[in-house]
């Protein structure tokens, strides 16, 4: 940062000045935490000459429903079929091909080529219709039918609001990417969601990284999917480890290095830090540096204190599935995501599944592998529902549960799978000001293309900043052209 | 049937049910009926009901030379013959026409194009139509312009219309630029429409998109962004749109037809070459010491300011090092500085940094993010690395940067080599390496991304213009047609990337179609389509087309484009010249090195045959030994004994340690991706015991029975051997390596009788494999000399028979190693059937399937015997005998002296880095939407000047940091006017004060603890190991994917897109250096280096060499007294808490502990606070 704040340009087609944007008051642990704390401390000029663009303050444009977004991602591609938009006609035309049924007419449907841009080019359309893997019953006072693989988010479904009617354009696991980044991978790297609501909106608590991401690591960091990009990287998520001795990059003390003796080292570097400050009494980035010394310090406390599951009550823990082999390493992942938005963490982001294309990824055996993964997560999911509703944190917490894409209607092989799906597939919202017990949108007869109220990933996007109060087209950065279709539109009819 | 007359009662009746009424007819009447129908109503229908639509909605785009599509719509011939995708009605089936299917919007593109859709009862006349064979009235006129063009339309056009569309439209929507794709400039190109669809519907004007646009009720209004026409002017338009917008001639340019670059935006300053302004003498002052100080103080006076004083000697020095070489000067250093007071003291210094070999990575690193260096971005896909952007060994490229640096070449020779150094020097690679900036942009799954960012990269790193917008559509704000993005692109078509080898390894490894070990470097291939599955190999096209609205999917395949330069940037003729390249360029494996290190290759494999030959046989003497000792003792020792090891030896019994069961399901999850019989590319198979004792074709067998310590497997596993396995992939666990080790090392020994034969066979396939081996090296020679003659100029005459040679030796060769892999198959398939009686289901299916393996194996070997050869197998790949020559061209002109901007951007650049602001603001952006430069003539004088000196960086540097502008101190006094008036600094009354870069921190730190590892160059290093691997920083690894974590935290560049470097200060870089192994070792080094503990006064001593060190100057007195402090308390601290916590010495970061004396460990503590001061990241 440097002392002179300067006139901020726009310039459309160029680029924008990062130097100048950042250095100015674009810092702060991820983000805005500090570039917010020094307004608030006056250590920003706040008056800005002719300011064509500036950076968020840090404030909603309008009230807010929710604080903080709870993130799910289901890596690799969950069937919408086999999870919350069943499809009777697929047991009914089991094993004839789609040309052979009422529904042929979806293979032509001109949604075929413009929902796909294909990076692996002519994928085979899967025309054999493979029966539903798995039953389906209703829950709830409103009676919305899931699979029985889900028994225990179904018996939720009063809080959620389901979108049947979801569609992308990449048909591979660049979908992941698209997901959170709302581009196709031939268009390069964009902001990610949670980091636009960082950018934004900034902190609710100095003391923690405001976006925070849970994924197992499998080896290949090509689909981060958390990563701002442009926005630069200190509003990137930061990935936390779930391994309380060292759950964040440098953020813990060294183990040979005693707490006092560290204590200590932090309160001289800022001594030394503030004599300098009394020499150059105009270098505002020696008391910016100061600060975050003060923030990392404490952050460094408070990291641990948040994976200190002791103070969970049993109940509690058993309703995460903490006590069960299979359900644990997930339920600990939510129960620090509760954890987490408890003390005013905006956006946690968690993966499950690992592996180049995903855990979720059925070409095969699809019975086994979604009955397997949804016993893992069925439980945690809906124990976090729960918890946060006991708490009264639902009301202001958005839970967002979502995959890259779904699975055809059709068998992939002779081996029981299904192939990947953009056409259309579904994803749930509760909490945060979003009405529960509602579907919303639709798939044809046959789960094939979304045709009633079709949304392209963005408009989920949309609908999450939305609900917390941003509005999207506030947050343009010069330089960086966005598209009507990646700031997408909120989904009005699920908001309560 | 006169029902089916169309007429006002009828019109109530449902269209369906009408329908059904012609259907009806249809069937009852047969093939009488068709005829019937056709003479009496469909002609009538046509007349009244279809033409009309026609007229309106689709002759404007189907008929004349227009002919969307391909399809005319003027005659039922013509609809029958259809257009580019076939016929446009099937008489009689509607359900099955084209046409029906389209205007239903059954089929894409809906149809009329980007028009609303037909009413459903229009479409049910048109589906009627066709199902009565879609019979014509009489063919509509040809299209002619004087059709329908009203004497009062042509005299409206002529004095009031045309006029208008000259003065105000034509300027975008003319001859070269077309925005939109739309065009006025004739009755023909208007009628044409846009890329949008079309613009006037003749005779309505009110849904013309021409008049909704000009009456601004469709966005964006036009004329775009200018006034809005006059009512009258508009209502002129209107009357002629509504008269059939009729043409008389076609339009004329007020300036010309062909030149619509306006003539402001044409005299840009940047479009103009820059000319050397006198240097201004300075009125009042005396200040200064070369031109740049003078052009610095003629603004500051324009402005009233004054700069500020001179930064002292030590700040300076600071500066300088850290700016030129990226390493901060040692104290002795500093002290030499200030010691020397020679008037040139600083000027050597300079000087000397200049020609450290130091310049060359720290200003590699900046032409590295401007040109967008990025290592490959892989991901691992069945154990093996796939690369998806940039390419492997693309550090060659790097090495090439840092050298060309440091040789001090010029900046246009650079551009040359980048951008064509395959056809400049096809020979050299030295040279060559360099269009790794054209491999960087390499990409697998789309040809026309990778050519996007060719371009686009291009343009803004080297061009400084952003010529992307023009990509789908003419750009916004710099004269530049969408045309001229894809005549650029057309530069780049053809290239290419392959790997070239390397002396000493003489076998480049495949991963999914990319070489590895080798330079990877640009060519000009031949046109390919893309693999359509794995390896994904992206296409390259033969020609160049614009994309309409910049997609992909609508070419505009009419008008293929050649290579050419915007208009605005030309003036300089492009000549482009094909280039021939020596043979041993379009075939590499001429190079004498390549033949030499397969056949050293083959020596060295013929050796390794020999001497398992030799083992063999001495194991099969061990064995007869054995199986003599045996008949000796017979009935002595039972044989169970042996079968039972380890019972006698008091520990517990251990659990047997079984193939199947123990060890096979570890390989299966973690191995067999690659060690698969199917899947092995090595030869070594882990899929049963035979096989790994066997091993594999290239190592030999993975275990020695008994020994786990000498087991090869053990040792990769263990990572003892490169490399680790499982290769990409996290290392096994402890407890399985040791699972595996005790299995290895209870291996039973077989009976002696069963090793006597097992010998045996060994001996013989080694035996087999010998005689291959040996008949492969004259195999090998024969093929090289017969390629060497083929490919002699003139051909050798005696090219023929050297072939015929070497395909006779070759055939001999793969005869015995088919004889070799048949024997190995036999072995295998006996060894398979006599195993024991299996005992599960499981073991009897995996007998089964090696059984059948084997089968498989034995047949392919069988096959390859008889198999004959036509040719021998060339030793290498054969590429194309000429380059276009089109890059040549291209750099030719960005790194020429006429070139407006290229000197301009690259002076920009250097300034930026040197004085810690741009003059232009927007380096990859000088056009018009771009800033203007702070200092225009020093800019333009500076750019003369790097290119009157041979585009030679150093003496541009020299001349930088030893202006006084550079040397000016960096704080300003509080009263000083600058900080009302410039508090930007954007006049340079004041050095501006600037973050290390996370390079220059990282290296810093280890340069002060005298720990920095020197090497220069090679393959990119691990970034998870930066905190051990003591290299500089930008040898590490940096993609999108990969990144040092610490480096990345300080703002590393972003390797997709870097012209500046980020600046934020954030916690995490606080606890980077807090925490950190890296800062804890080097600060625990460093304060060992600094601490003498025979000096007076130690710890004072030791204070003022900390400060003097890691900032680079003294301690002031409130320090010294605050440092002391913490260094008396945090000792006291440590004695009493370190006596009753041992605990906190047991583990330590890295390898160097914490000191155990309290007091040193203090001193520890106070060099790593001090790591963390202000001042040692800042420049001051």
């Amino acid at each position: 940062m440097r002392e002179d704040v300067g006139v901020r340009h726009a310039s459309c087609c160029g680029r924008v000045n990062r130097r100048v944007f950042l250095s100015d008051c674009g810092m702060g642990f991820t983000g805005l935490v500090l570039g917010t704390m020094l307004q608030r401390d006056g250590i920003l000029r706040a008056s800005t000459p002719s300011v064509e663009w500036s950076l968020p303050d840090g404030k909603p444009h309008f009230t807010p429903k929710a604080k903080s977004v709870i993130w799910l991602f289901m890596n690799g591609g969950v069937s919408h079929l086999e999870s919350f938009d069943p499809k009777p006609e697929l047991n009914k035309y089991a094993g004839y091909s789609i040309d052979e049924t009422p529904y042929k007419k979806v293979l032509d449907s001109p949604f075929v080529k413009k929902n796909v841009q294909e990076v692996v080019a002519d994928r085979k359309m899967m025309k054999k219709i493979f029966p539903l893997q798995v039953a389906h019953k209703k829950y709830g006072q409103s009676g919305i039918e899931v699979a029985d693989w889900w028994p225990k988010v179904g018996g939720c479904v009063d809080d959620l609001a389901i979108v049947r009617s979801m569609w992308t354009t990449d048909n591979d696991h660049g979908a992941q990417l698209q997901f959170h980044q709302g581009r196709h991978a031939f268009d390069g790297f964009f902001p990610s969601i949670g980091s636009w609501v960082h950018y934004g909106l900034g902190s609710l608590n100095d003391n923690l990284p405001q976006f925070v991401v849970f994924a197992e690591p499998d080896g290949n960091h090509q689909l981060r999917s958390f990563d701002a990009n442009y926005l630069g990287p200190e509003h990137d998520g930061v990935l936390l480890a779930t391994d309380p001795k060292n759950p964040l990059p440098f953020g813990t003390r060294a183990p040979e290095i005693l707490s006092e003796e560290q204590k200590a080292e932090f309160e001289f570097i800022r001594e030394i830090n503030q004599l300098s400050a009394v020499q150059y009494p105009n270098d505002s980035a020696i008391r910016a540096r100061i600060k975050s010394y003060e923030l990392a310090f404490k952050m460094q406390l408070e990291i641990p204190r948040v994976f200190d599951f002791d103070e969970e009550k049993e109940d509690v823990r058993k309703l995460y599935g903490l006590d069960q082999e299979n359900t644990r390493s997930f339920g600990q992942v939510l129960l620090t995501a509760r954890r987490l938005v408890e003390r005013g963490v905006r956006f946690v982001q968690i993966v499950h599944g690992k592996g180049v294309a995903g855990a979720w990824d059925a070409h095969s055996d699809l019975k086994k592998n979604h009955s397997e993964l949804c016993a893992q997560v069925d439980q945690p999911i809906a124990g976090l529902l729960k918890d946060l509703k006991q708490r009264g944190l639902l009301d202001e917490t958005l839970v967002v549960w979502g995959t890259e894409f779904g699975r055809t209607p059709g068998v992939e092989g002779s081996k029981g799978g299904r192939d990947h799906h953009p056409f259309g597939f579904s994803t749930w919202l509760a909490g945060g000001g979003i009405k529960g017990g509602v579907t919303h949108g639709a798939t044809d007869e046959l789960g094939f293309h979304a045709v009633e109220n079709r949304h392209y990933v963005t408009d989920l996007h949309a609908t999450v900043l939305h609900q917390l109060g941003i509005d999207p087209h506030k947050l343009e950065v010069p330089g960086h052209k966005r598209l009507d279709i990646d700031f997408g539109k909120p989904i009005q009819e699920i908001l309560s | 049937m006169s029902c089916l007359r169309v007429n006002a009662h009828l019109q109530n009746i449902s269209f369906t049910k009408w329908t059904m009424v012609v259907v009806l007819i249809i069937v009852i009447g047969c093939s009488k009926a068709e005829a019937a129908v056709q003479a009496l109503d469909g002609p009538q229908l046509y007349q009244q009901r279809i033409l009309p639509v026609f007229e309106k909605q689709c002759l404007m785009c189907h008929r004349g030379e227009t002919r969307k599509g391909g399809l005319d719509m003027t005659s039922r011939d013509a609809l029958l013959k259809g257009g580019d995708n076939g016929p446009a009605i099937q008489p009689g089936n509607a359900k099955e026409s084209l046409l029906y299917k389209l205007v239903a919007h059954e089929r894409e593109p809906a149809m009329p194009y980007r028009m609303g859709k037909l009413s459903p009862d229009t479409i049910a006349l048109f589906a009627d139509w066709i199902n009565v064979g879609a019979p014509f009235d009489q063919p509509v006129a040809a299209y002619s312009p004087a059709a329908g063009n009203s004497g009062d339309g042509i005299a409206l056009f002529a004095q009031k219309v045309k006029p208008i569309l000259e003065n105000q439209c034509l300027n975008c929507h003319g001859g070269k630029f077309k925005q939109a794709g739309l065009s006025l400039l004739t009755q023909e190109t208007l009628h044409r429409g846009s890329d949008n669809g079309p613009v006037v519907v003749a005779g309505q004007a009110k849904s013309s998109l021409l008049v909704k646009k000009i009456r601004h009720e469709h966005e964006p209004g036009m004329p775009y962004k200018a006034t809005k026409l006059s009512d009258e002017e508009i209502a002129s338009v209107v009357a002629w749109v509504n008269a059939g917008a009729p043409y008389q001639g076609s339009l004329q340019s007020p300036t010309g037809a062909t030149k619509v670059i306006s003539m402001q935006d044409a005299q840009h300053w940047a479009f103009q070459r820059p000319k050397r302004a006198p240097v201004p003498r300075s009125g009042k002052q005396r200040w200064g010491r070369n031109p740049i100080d003078a052009f610095v103080l003629a603004e500051l006076e324009k402005k009233g300011l004054q700069p500020v004083g001179e930064a002292d000697k030590r700040t300076l020095l600071r500066r300088v090092y850290l700016d030129l070489i990226g390493l901060p000067p040692t104290a002795a250093e500093t002290q030499a500085f200030l010691a020397d007071q020679s008037s040139d003291a600083y000027e050597k210094v300079v000087d000397r940094l200049l020609a450290s070999p130091r310049y060359g990575e720290r200003w590699g690193r900046h032409w590295m993010d401007i040109w967008r260096y990025s290592d490959p971005v892989s991901i691992f896909i069945g154990g093996m690395p796939r690369v998806d952007y940039s390419q492997f060994d693309i550090w060659n490229w790097r090495d090439w940067i840092i050298e060309s640096l440091n040789e001090n070449k010029g900046y246009d020779r650079m551009v040359l080599e980048m951008l064509a150094g395959d056809e400049i020097a096809p020979g050299d690679p030295k040279i060559s390496r360099a269009t790794g900036y054209l491999a960087r942009s390499w990409y697998r799954f789309n040809r026309n991304v990778w050519l996007q960012d060719a371009v686009e990269y291009t343009s803004s790193g080297l061009l400084g213009v952003t010529i992307r917008c023009a990509r789908c559509h003419d750009h916004k704000y710099d004269p530049i047609a969408q045309e001229e993005y894809y005549k650029l692109r057309a530069f780049f078509e053809p290239y290419e990337v392959r790997t070239d080898q390397v002396p000493g390894k003489p076998e480049m490894t495949d991963y999914h179609g990319i070489l590895k070990d080798g330079i990877p470097r640009a060519f000009d291939g031949e046109p390919k389509e893309a693999t359509k599955e794995a390896p994904f190999l992206p296409a390259v096209f033969a020609t160049t087309y614009r994309f309409i609205r910049g997609d992909e999917k609508t070419p505009d395949l009419e008008h293929p484009l050649p290579p050419g330069v915007p208009d605005v940037l030309g003036g300089i003729p492009i000549q482009i010249q094909p280039v021939e390249l020596p043979m041993e360029v379009s075939y590499p494996a001429l190079r004498p090195f390549v033949g030499a290190d397969l056949i050293k290759k083959a020596e060295s494999d013929l050796q390794k045959a020999e001497a398992s030959v030799t083992r063999a046989q001495e194991m099969l003497l061990e064995a007869k030994r054995q199986m003599q000792a045996r008949s000796l003792s017979a009935g002595v020792v039972s044989s169970n004994v042996s079968a039972t090891p380890n019972q006698s030896d008091g520990a517990a019994p251990r659990k047997e340690i079984s193939f199947e069961k123990d060890i096979r399901p570890i390989f299966e999850q973690n191995c067999f991706s690659c060690h698969k019989s199917s899947a092995s590319r090595s030869g070594l198979v882990l899929e049963a015991v035979e096989a790994i004792l066997e091993g594999g074709h290239i190592n030999g067998p993975a275990i020695v029975p008994r020994n786990s310590a000498l087991s090869p497997l053990l040792q990769h596993i263990r990572g003892e051997k490169k490399p680790r396995m499982p290769m990409g992939q996290p290392p096994l666990s402890d407890s399985q390596i040791q699972l595996i080790a005790n299995w290895v090392d209870k291996i039973p020994e077989d009976e002696p009788a069963v090793a006597l034969r097992k010998a045996e066979a060994a001996l013989a396939l080694a035996d087999k494999k010998l005689a291959w081996t040996r008949a492969y090296l004259p195999a090998l020679q024969a093929r090289i000399v017969a390629d060497n003659a083929k490919y002699a100029e003139p051909p050798d005459p005696k090219c023929a028979a050297l072939a015929q040679d070497a395909q006779r030796l070759e055939r001999y060769a793969n005869l015995l190693k088919a004889e070799e892999s048949i024997f190995k198959a036999q072995q295998k398939l006996s060894v398979a059937l006599t195993s024991s009686a299996p005992s599960n289901a499981m073991e009897d299916k995996l007998r089964d399937k090696r059984v059948s393996t084997a089968k498989k194996e034995l047949e392919a070997a069988q096959a390859e015997l008889s198999k004959s050869i036509e040719t021998y197998t060339p030793i290498g790949k054969l590429y194309p005998r000429k380059s276009t020559g089109r890059r040549l061209a291209l750099a030719r002109w960005i790194a020429s002296a006429e070139n407006p901007l290229t000197a301009r951007v690259a002076v920009n650049h250097i300034w930026g880095r040197h004085f810690g602001s741009l003059l232009v603001s927007t380096p990859s952006n000088l056009g018009i939407s771009g800033k203007p430069p702070s200092h225009p003539e020093l800019l333009d004088w500076l750019a003369v000047e790097l290119m009157s000196s041979q585009w030679q960086m150093k003496p541009l540097h020299r001349l930088m940091v030893t202006s006084s502008t550079y040397r000016l101190q960096s704080a300003a006094p509080t009263a000083h006017l600058g900080l009302k008036k410039d508090a930007e600094n954007r006049y340079f009354w004041r050095m501006n004060q600037q973050r290390m870069e996370a390079e220059v921190v990282r290296d810093s730190l280890l340069h002060l603890a005298g720990e920095l590892d020197l090497t220069a160059g090679g393959p990119e290093l691990d970034p998870e190991k930066d905190d051990r691997i003591l290299r500089r920083s930008l040898y590490f690894r940096h993609s999108i994917d990969a990144r040092s974590e610490f480096l990345k935290v300080f703002n590393a560049a972003n390797p997709e897109d870097c012209y500046e470097r980020a600046e934020s200060i954030v916690p995490q870089q606080a606890l980077a250096l807090a925490n950190s192994s890296l800062s804890y070792r080097q600060a625990r080094l460093l304060a060992r280096k600094l601490f003498h503990p025979n000096s007076r006064n130690t710890d004072r001593a030791f204070i003022q060499a900390t400060f003097e060190t890691i900032l680079g100057r003294p301690a002031a007195s409130q320090e010294f007294r605050r440092s002391e402090r913490f260094i008396d308390r945090q000792a006291n601290l440590l004695s009493a808490k370190l006596k009753s916590d041992v605990a906190g010495q047991s583990e330590a970061v890295g390898d160097v502990p914490p000191s155990t004396d309290p007091r040193m460990r203090a001193r520890e503590s106070f060099v790593h606070a001090m790591i963390s001061h202000n001042d040692f990241v800042t420049i001051r």
